[in-house]
């Protein structure tokens, strides 16, 4: 268990759909959908041209910023969350950074580089080092506390918040910018295509994520960043700040089954929920709205609703549920931190966005997911869910602030 | 000794998994610094050339497990061997574990970088849509951590760090918080960095002046609530007492520094219940490593231990990168266990005619606690450790 009460007080966000919490919000609800061409590098022939690039967003390059594309995605988003924390208290927030690829890009870069070319080079190639990429967002956003690089692959951005919760539960940080991140970049989209995960085309559509649908045909891997600062109780107080939500607990988890496939007993995404619950101190009963990873494919959906049947039993079918991978693409080591962002939003706004994409809920996931309009509903306790390839789990439990003082 | 009564979890290391060039296991470890008088010629000429030092050689990766797989990294393999060792040495026996209480939490500086080249090189020869999936899936920085939780059936909390030197570090203090917070009983922890020459070259690492030379190396323990260890009538070497990591950056001069890690290092023993003069034996990993003003930065911070016994693994086995510091836990779990001083390396001549030697310290060890330090430009990690 986390042993201080911990809560977000500050939040940013740069993705597909809108560099800005509001914007992305905003885009949410309304049901728009921000995936589009590839149009970042040469793709080859490749089959997967869809994606979720990062609009509204220059990215700078490397040799002039000395920033990853995917670091300056967070650094935005970071400086975003801390835009009213006191900046005389810069100094002790720590930094938890978690991506799938990090700094990818630069490694890949020097890869293709001659000896001639690579000694014209003013960088370093460690800066293709994960833990530069943490650094450097440090840097920019002024935090000087301990900087913290996770990386489980498309469960990171919820690792990412539990890893912060220990830091501050446990006193060792008062406060952390939780950040996940990742850029779209050509070996890994050969990576990411090679998994054969992603939705393609199909009658004259263009390719599309159609969580919990029953022609659910894959996802579409997107990019961008979503952080949340998280802060003790005697921070929060301290500083009378207003917190946005409550972080009330997260667990990770590994399935332990296969580096690729997907374990369709669902035991692994069952139990690092319950561990999230138990975290939070809450019964299954508590959970009034679920985040889902719903990523689209055929099997991980249908798993991840058996798992919530798992964990809630009947009432799994009457909580309402919501995917945002439709309208946002799969944003890998953002998505969770994305999900988060949109979770405390619900919060806040009592407002649950639909699940884009999805047309006809597929029978095999029984569930009340949210779709075609926007829900009103005063929601007091979220949970969010992710995974990733390897096996990889984590869940996190968000409370309104008056779900939040009731509890306590 | 002080009393333990603040603190309800007691966590203990009951298992040591280092493998390194000096061997595989404890005994190889110990029995390898031991056995080093004189550095040779040829490692000599390495240091003077600033190339590879630690390789880790004769290794069999079937030795430690039977199962069979279509690739593995070289990291993923050496980690999987530690892993296997830490068990091993833990006497966890499968069945009587809850696997979803037994968790992993590993870090990796390098990540799984020898395997994204091949797949670069792979996609770049053949194109972008013949993209090995077995290679890609294994290239994730998270892949080892994925190997060995499907190997070892550690389904419990997990985590996987990738920052600085001292991310191994952070691994242990995580795994330790779990078994302090309920989340888990039994965590696998610690680092592992392999990688060959030509990606060090590439990465210039172990090219700069006055820097360590890099080696290769894997290092996990097995953390273990003391109700763990009960239950199963299972053996422990000694009590993971504190561990702890903070940030350091932006003091402003050695001497700030020096104190924010003399405060973490008191903070880590307040923690763990120990006295300076507990302290029987130090442990440098020396993150300094590869940046010399961090030594500075240990020396200074470290004034108060400076008649204790020190050490450092890094000099006999090359800088290992996220296993550095687990392999300083691993040595100071089993000095505490066994009473002994390990072995130092003494350094002379830094600029022609390198010399270095190898010094036994005293024997029997003073004190009942061992200390870990290590420091980076942007990190600082201490751990206490006490003897049962």
């Amino acid at each position: 268990m986390s042993h201080r009460a911990v809560y977000v007080t500050g939040m940013g966000v740069v993705s597909c759909l809108g560099t800005s919490v509001r914007q992305f919000w905003d885009s949410l609800c309304g049901g728009r959908c921000g995936l589009g061409p590839i149009t970042r590098f040469d793709l080859e022939k490749s089959p997967y041209t869809t994606s979720g690039e990062v609009k509204g967003f220059t990215i700078a390059p490397f040799e002039e910023c000395g920033l990853s594309a995917g670091a300056q995605f967070a650094a935005e988003a970071s400086a975003m969350a801390l835009a009213d924390f006191p900046k005389d208290r810069l100094a002790s927030v720590a930094v938890v950074l978690a991506t799938n690829f990090g700094p990818a890009e630069v490694f890949e870069r020097e890869l293709s580089l001659t000896a001639a070319h690579r000694s014209e080079l003013d960088y370093s190639p460690q800066s293709g080092f994960f833990a530069e990429d943490v650094r450097r967002v440090a840097d920019r956003v002024g935090a000087g506390g301990t900087l913290v690089s996770i990386s489980l692959s498309c469960a990171s951005g919820s690792a990412a918040i539990a890893c912060a919760l220990d830091l501050i539960g446990s006193g060792r940080a008062e406060a952390a910018l939780a950040c996940g991140y990742d850029s779209i970049q050509r070996v890994s989209w050969a990576g990411l295509s090679a998994l054969r995960v992603m939705a393609l085309p199909s009658d004259g559509s263009p390719a599309a994520v159609r969580p919990f649908d029953v022609d659910r045909a894959g996802t579409i891997f997107s990019e961008g960043a979503g952080c949340l600062l998280l802060e003790s109780e005697q921070a929060v107080a301290g500083r009378g700040a207003v917190p946005l939500a409550e972080a009330a607990g997260g667990g990770t988890n590994n399935n332990a089954y296969h580096m690729t496939r997907a374990d369709e007993g669902g035991e692994g995404t069952g139990a690092v929920v319950r561990m999230a619950l138990a975290d939070a101190e809450i019964e299954p009963d508590a959970v009034d709205l679920i985040y889902a990873h719903a990523t689209g494919t055929k099997l991980n959906d249908a798993i991840e609703a058996r798992a919530f049947h798992q964990v809630f039993g009947q009432r799994a079918a009457q909580i309402p549920v919501v995917g945002i991978k439709g309208a946002l693409g799969h944003a890998m080591g953002a998505a969770s931190s994305l999900e988060a962002v949109a979770a405390v939003m619900t919060l806040r706004e009592a407002k649950i966005p639909p699940t884009v994409g999805l047309r006809k809920l597929d029978p095999e996931c029984a569930l009340d997911v949210v779709y075609g309009e926007p829900r009103s509903a005063a929601v007091g306790t979220v949970l969010c869910n992710s995974a990733g390839i390897g096996g990889a789990n984590a869940a996190v439990v968000l409370r309104s602030s008056s779900a939040s003082a009731s509890h306590r | 000794m002080p009393a333990l009564a603040s603190q309800p979890v007691r966590v203990l290391i009951s298992g040591l998994g280092p493998v390194t060039c000096l061997g595989f296991g404890m005994d190889d470890l110990v029995e390898g610094m031991a056995d080093v008088t004189v550095m040779q010629d040829t490692e000599l000429k390495a240091a003077r050339l600033r190339s590879m030092f630690g390789i880790i050689r004769d290794f069999d990766l079937s030795q430690f497990t039977d199962t069979r797989r279509p690739y593995l990294d070289p990291q993923s393999r050496c980690a999987l061997a530690g892993t296997a060792l830490a068990l091993e040495s833990a006497g966890v026996e499968a069945d009587e574990v809850d696997p979803w209480r037994c968790g992993l939490s590993f870090a990796t500086v390098l990540g799984n970088l020898e395997t994204q080249m091949i797949f670069q090189r792979q996609v770049d020869e053949k194109g972008m849509r013949l993209g090995s999936p077995v290679l890609f899936s294994h290239a994730y920085a998270n892949s080892t951590n994925s190997v060995l939780s499907i190997e070892f059936s550690l389904r419990g909390y997990n985590q996987n760090f990738c920052g600085d030197l001292l991310c191994g570090a952070q691994a242990l203090e995580v795994a330790m918080l779990a078994i302090r917070s309920g989340k888990a009983d039994l965590m696998v922890a610690g680092g592992a960095d392999v990688t060959g020459p030509e990606l060090l070259q590439r990465l210039r690492l172990g090219t700069l002046p006055d820097a360590p030379l890099p080696g290769q190396g894997a290092a996990l323990l097995v953390l273990e609530s003391q109700d763990s260890v009960e239950r199963r009538e299972g053996y422990a070497f000694c009590e993971l007492g504190a561990i702890v990591c903070r940030g350091i950056r932006g003091q402003g001069s050695v001497d700030a520094t020096a104190e924010a890690v003399r405060a973490l290092v008191k903070q880590a023993m307040d923690e763990a219940h120990v006295w300076e003069g507990d302290i029987g034996v130090v442990f440098l990993s020396s993150g300094g490593a590869f940046h010399p003003e961090a030594r500075d930065v240990e020396k200074k911070a470290l004034r108060a231990f400076s008649q204790v016994p020190t050490t450092s693994v890094k000099h006999f086995a090359g800088e290992t990168f996220a296993a550095g510091f687990p392999l300083e836990c691993a040595l100071a779990a089993d000095v505490l266990n066994n009473g002994y001083v390990p072995p130092k390396v003494a350094l002379r001549g830094r600029r022609r005619g390198v010399e270095f030697w190898v010094e036994q310290q005293p024997e029997p060890m003073l004190g009942h606690s061992a200390l870990v330090v290590g420091c980076t430009p942007d990190l600082a990690a201490a751990a206490v450790l006490r003897a049962l």
